[in-house]
């Protein structure tokens, strides 16, 4: 009988996984030794490029994205453009999913400042969008985080934007 | 195998394959928890999901890992270690989720709330259930309480039922069946299992009732329409077992001719047929299979069943055609997996799929193993289809992320040691200036001037001095009076200055009135003043305190900075050497489980050709030689 290939139940069996050879091993624990080290290497540099009494961190956040489909935002600090950023699908939507993105770490004197977003899109009716929105800040000597929010106005059918700051 | 595929898909708890195979039971390996987030407090844990969710784990962890090292995550926000131990068994360090899930459940550790406790069980018990490790799997998955999500709930039944299964306790496991609702690809996954378990255990009746009940429902998803086929083929083979192909060839019937089972459902089909001396209708689903455009192991042996059908059709002449097409096919199809194997063996293979979104963080191993050449792509379908091979090309993937992740490092650590030289020497300018040490000097000096005026603040108050607070103009009149009142006293009791007398008397205790009764505004006016200047010399001594504290201790920071740059410098180096060692074995294990995929199908293909050779031979003797009886 020339039948040999053929499937049976009996393939079915459920069978246990064998522990991790070797090899396996070997890459849990380079992976693992690697980010310790990437974490240490952050920590470092973060230290050395951003004290915290003149650190500014800038995050950018967005609920569903019905109502504005982010394509580019541009960050500005008393008039000099910090940041520039393009946004792919997959970031949109972990945007969208609850994700916040680290949009800009820098360097700021203390005392008054001004910080400007600006956010360019589609925005309701397919229509191309283009918003800015704008804040003084005071930056004290503790690190400043600021939160761009996007925000969907359901009642107005618009998209608002807003810039917290954290404290 | 195929069917040996799909045995692990069920058997092998998601999060292994979740990388592998976008099914619909796959999507649910991400914890549920995290798609209904909509809105996070907290920014650290927010941009560790930002890459979380575009599959970027290793940027996860660092994230949280970096959170917690500046306590910037909330330390009694057991979530935050909960998604720390999920991102670890996502990308593939089981150990150090398992220890984050067993310290979220030490049960000395009281204030882990339920549904943390419900999903860190879940998740330990699903890593030791993938490991293979059924016992403590039982134990993790039996303790979950009521707080799971419906997707994990019905996965940890799926799970109960397989262990059940192992025990060969199918009747426990269908008694357990009934717990997972019926629209669940659980439940479609955990009825297959234990319908051929019952066939396994020659319980028929069973095993058909179940199987034939998948068998014919009506699917509305992809995954289900690949089950409902494999429970047909289960059924259809276990009656040929039987020796019952008229019963086999309804189940045969049953799969779709679209799927990847239709290469196996022909081939029974054509058995089927062919076990009831039907041989026509054999040789109608073998030649279907024949001409089918993939090639597969069903695929080559109805190349050899069709000649096979002609000869018992008593059609000996196209038989002896059949098998020179099948030897003209066979030997072609060797010719191309040489090749194969010759590209294997040179680099060539391996080169084409490191060409394609190597160390990028996110690509998945589809999109390097479609690089491998259609003839590659064509005989090698089936490993690259595997779970073990497309962890292989996974890890590969890793394995070359983590090398450009350190290329960046050792390309960005002389900046990092630049900078710290820079801020070193001007930190050394500012010092040579000693403008810094005068304004401490002074700064104490006037510190120190602050404190004696709070002691004599303090010393009005207690001998309620009055005078201590009189205006300018008050201490020009009580200068006046001391004045006068030493004249009087020089002049001594004399009676023409009694008029004097008594008026000095008069103002000075009206003087002194003024200054008692206005003594407590007074007094509350300084304090206050006291306390303003208390805020100003503080923040005044903070500052300073900072600048001594920069002048003592910097040059040591400066040393320690040093210290770990080379440390992490000597780790670089370390893990360098490491990883290309890794990367080398890795793509050694690759080209060596592609050389036995090509070997096996080789095998197959050389067993055929042997035994079209030999059939040919045979039944040409037989054509050619004269019987004796028709002599």
């Amino acid at each position: 009988m020339i039948l040999s290939s053929s499937v049976s139940a009996e393939d079915a069996a459920p069978e246990q996984t064998p522990a991790s050879p070797p090899i396996n091993r070997n890459i849990q624990d380079l992976k693992n030794k690697i980010l310790e080290l990437n974490k240490d290497l952050f920590v470092l540099q973060e230290e050395l490029l951003f004290s915290a009494n003149t650190q500014i961190n800038v995050y950018l956040s967005m609920d569903s994205g019905k109502l504005f489909a982010l394509d580019t935002v541009q960050l500005k600090i008393d008039d000099k453009v910090v940041s520039n950023y393009l946004y792919t699908e997959r970031e949109l939507k972990a945007l969208g999913r609850g994700g916040v993105q680290g949009l800009y770490t820098g360097n700021l004197s203390a005392g008054e400042h001004e910080i400007t977003a600006l956010m360019i899109g589609v925005g309701p009716n397919q229509q191309n969008y283009k918003r800015g929105v704008t804040k003084k800040i005071e930056k004290s000597d503790e690190a400043l985080y600021i939160e761009l929010k996007i925000i969907d106005n359901t009642s107005k059918e618009q998209p608002d934007f807003e810039l917290k700051i954290w404290e | 195998m195929a069917n040996h595929m799909l045995t692990r898909i069920l058997i092998l708890p998601c999060a292994v394959l979740g990388f592998f195979l976008p099914t619909a039971s796959c999507a649910a390996d991400q914890p549920a928890d995290l798609t209904k987030i909509d809105y996070v407090s907290n920014l650290s844990y927010g941009t560790s999901l930002y890459n979380f969710f575009q599959e970027k784990y290793f940027s996860a962890i660092t994230d949280l890992l970096v959170g917690k090292h500046y306590k910037r995550l909330n330390s009694e926000d057991k979530n935050a270690e909960l998604l720390l131990g999920g991102m670890y068994l996502s990308y593939g360090l089981p150990d150090q989720a398992s220890s984050i899930f067993t310290e979220l459940l030490d049960q000395s550790s009281n204030n882990t709330p339920p549904s943390v406790r419900d999903r860190a069980l879940f998740h330990l018990g699903r890593h030791y259930y993938g490991s293979g490790n059924l016992q403590p799997a039982e134990s993790s998955l039996v303790e979950i309480g009521d707080t799971l999500s419906e997707d994990y709930e019905d996965e940890r039944i799926y799970m109960l039922i397989n262990i059940l299964i192992s025990k060969n306790l199918s009747d426990d496991a269908s008694n357990q069946l009934s717990r997972i609702p019926n629209d669940s690809i659980w439940h479609t996954y955990s009825q297959y299992n234990i319908g051929t378990s019952y066939i396994r255990s020659g319980n028929f009746e069973n095993g058909i009732e179940l199987l034939d009940d998948l068998g014919t429902e009506k699917i509305t998803n992809l995954e289900q329409g690949i089950i409902k086929d494999k429970a047909n083929i289960a059924l259809a083979f276990s009656e040929l077992s039987k020796d019952n192909p008229s019963q086999a060839y309804i189940y045969f019937s049953r799969v779709r001719i679209d799927s990847s089972q239709t290469s196996t459902g022909l081939l029974g089909l054509g058995w089927s047929w062919y076990k009831q001396a039907h041989y026509n209708q054999a040789l109608g689903a073998w030649i279907n299979l024949s001409n089918q455009p993939l090639p597969s192991i069903a695929k080559q042996e109805s190349l050899i069943t069709i000649p096979y059908a002609y000869e018992n059709a008593s059609q000996p002449n196209v038989a002896l055609e059949a098998y020179e097409l099948a030897i003209n096919s066979y030997n072609r199809e060797l010719s191309e997996i040489k090749n194969i194997t010759n590209n294997i063996n040179n680099g060539s293979f391996i080169n084409s799929i490191k060409a394609v979104s190597m160390g990028t963080e996110s690509s998945s191993p589809a999109s390097v193993i479609g690089n491998a050449g259609a003839a590659t792509n064509k005989y090698l379908a089936p490993l690259f289809l595997s779970h073990d091979f497309n962890k292989a090309v996974k890890d590969l993937q890793e394995l070359t992320f983590l090398s450009y992740t350190l290329n960046h490092w050792e390309q960005d650590t002389p900046a990092l040691r630049l900078i710290l030289e820079e801020k070193r020497i001007t930190y050394n300018k500012e010092i040579q200036k000693q403008d810094h040490k005068k304004i401490i000097n002074s700064a104490r000096s006037l510190f120190e001037q602050r404190n004696q005026f709070a002691a004599q603040v303090k010393a009005i108050e207690q001998n309620e001095d009055t005078s201590a607070l009189a205006v300018d103009s008050e201490i020009k009149l009580l200068e006046k009076f001391n004045s006068i009142k030493s004249t009087l006293e020089a002049i001594g009791s004399n009676s023409d200055f009694v008029e004097q007398n008594e008026k000095y008397r008069l103002y000075r205790g009206i003087m002194s009135w003024k200054l008692e009764t206005e003594f407590p505004e007074r007094m509350w006016q300084t304090r206050k003043e006291l306390i303003t200047l208390n805020r100003t010399s503080e923040k005044f001594n903070q500052t300073i305190l900072a600048l001594s504290e920069i002048f003592t201790t910097r040059p040591a920071q400066y040393v320690d900075y040093l210290a770990r740059i080379k440390a992490r410098e000597t780790e670089l180096k370390q893990l360098r050497s490491e990883i290309g060692l890794s990367i080398k074995a890795q793509e050694d294990l690759i080209t060596q489980m592609s050389l036995a995929a090509a070997n096996q199908y080789a095998t197959k293909i050389e067993t055929y050709l042997d035994r079209a050779l030999y059939s040919k031979a045979r039944l040409y003797d037989a054509l050619t030689i004269p019987h004796p009886g028709n002599q």
